[in-house]
């Protein structure tokens, strides 16, 4: 099974429980796997999401707690969670109104999913 | 008109349960009240976040209907889980509410404190804003 097969396989039981699009990108924005739902607002795939969140993750990393592992995002009408897989990104945007902590799990799931291709990217860099 | 003192008992309260930190700021990062450890402590979460929240607003404007404040999906809430600790950062009226907690609150719990913090200052904070711009 591909990489692509595989991903959609594990993001779609999550698009009943709210969730719009999943994403994994670079640090800027280039997009490596997707899969987005037919009812997910324009502008998902945006790269000004992931570099938003490369800066701020580095910024976060600065408050002195130690490195930022994701960030949340709520706005009016959707949910933003990204998660450092550095070098790549995970970006979920889900319903305002959708349970957070399933999807933050779901984030850990998926950088397990992706940990040998950060390890093959880590040893380029 | 409004009330240091008053503001920073406020935030005094919150600083229960695992929330060690409590700031009051404007856009810009400049602190209006604390409640924190050390100033010191207070004025570095005070810039990052302000920094954190302008960069999150100026990345929304796109154009596009996702995550535009014309459509009412305006930023509301930001949350930012680290290795020793979690900070969620909300906007009553033009100001910015940042609470810091440790690393063994939970999510949950700091989203409903930022959220009842805010609305509870909101509304002061309005009658104030005109005189902000």
């Amino acid at each position: 099974m591909s990489a692509k097969e595989s991903f959609q396989q594990l993001v779609q039981p999550y698009f009943e429980k709210g969730l719009k699009s999943a994403l994994l990108t670079d640090r800027e924005g280039v997009v490596i796997l997707e899969y987005v739902s037919p009812e997910a607002p324009a502008g998902v795939t945006d790269p000004s999401l992931s570099t938003a969140f490369s800066i701020a993750n580095n910024q976060a990393s600065k408050m002195g707690l130690k490195r930022n592992k994701s960030i949340i995002g709520i706005y009016g009408l959707h949910q933003v969670i990204q998660i450092d897989c550095y070098p790549l990104i995970i970006s979920l945007v889900a319903d305002a109104t959708a349970n957070t902590g399933l999807f933050l799990d779901f984030g850990d799931e998926l950088q397990k999913m992706v940990e040998p291709m950060v390890a093959a990217l880590q040893d380029k860099h | 008109m409004l009330k240091p003192k008053v503001i920073s008992q406020v935030l005094r309260q919150t600083t229960t349960g695992g929330i060690k930190a409590a700031m009051l700021m404007n856009t810009g990062g400049s602190l209006l009240a604390f409640a924190a450890a050390s100033d010191r402590e207070a004025r570095i979460y005070a810039a990052i976040a302000a920094n954190l929240w302008s960069t999150y607003l100026k990345s929304a404007m796109t154009g596009s209907s996702f995550r535009n404040e014309a459509d009412g999906d305006d930023l509301r809430i930001l949350i930012l889980p680290c290795e020793e600790g979690v900070v969620a950062v909300a906007a009553p009226s033009t100001m910015l509410l940042c609470l810091v907690g440790d690393s063994t609150i939970e999510l949950g719990l700091l989203k409903a404190k930022v959220e009842a913090v805010s609305k509870h200052l909101q509304e002061p904070l309005e009658r104030v804003a005109s005189y902000q711009q």
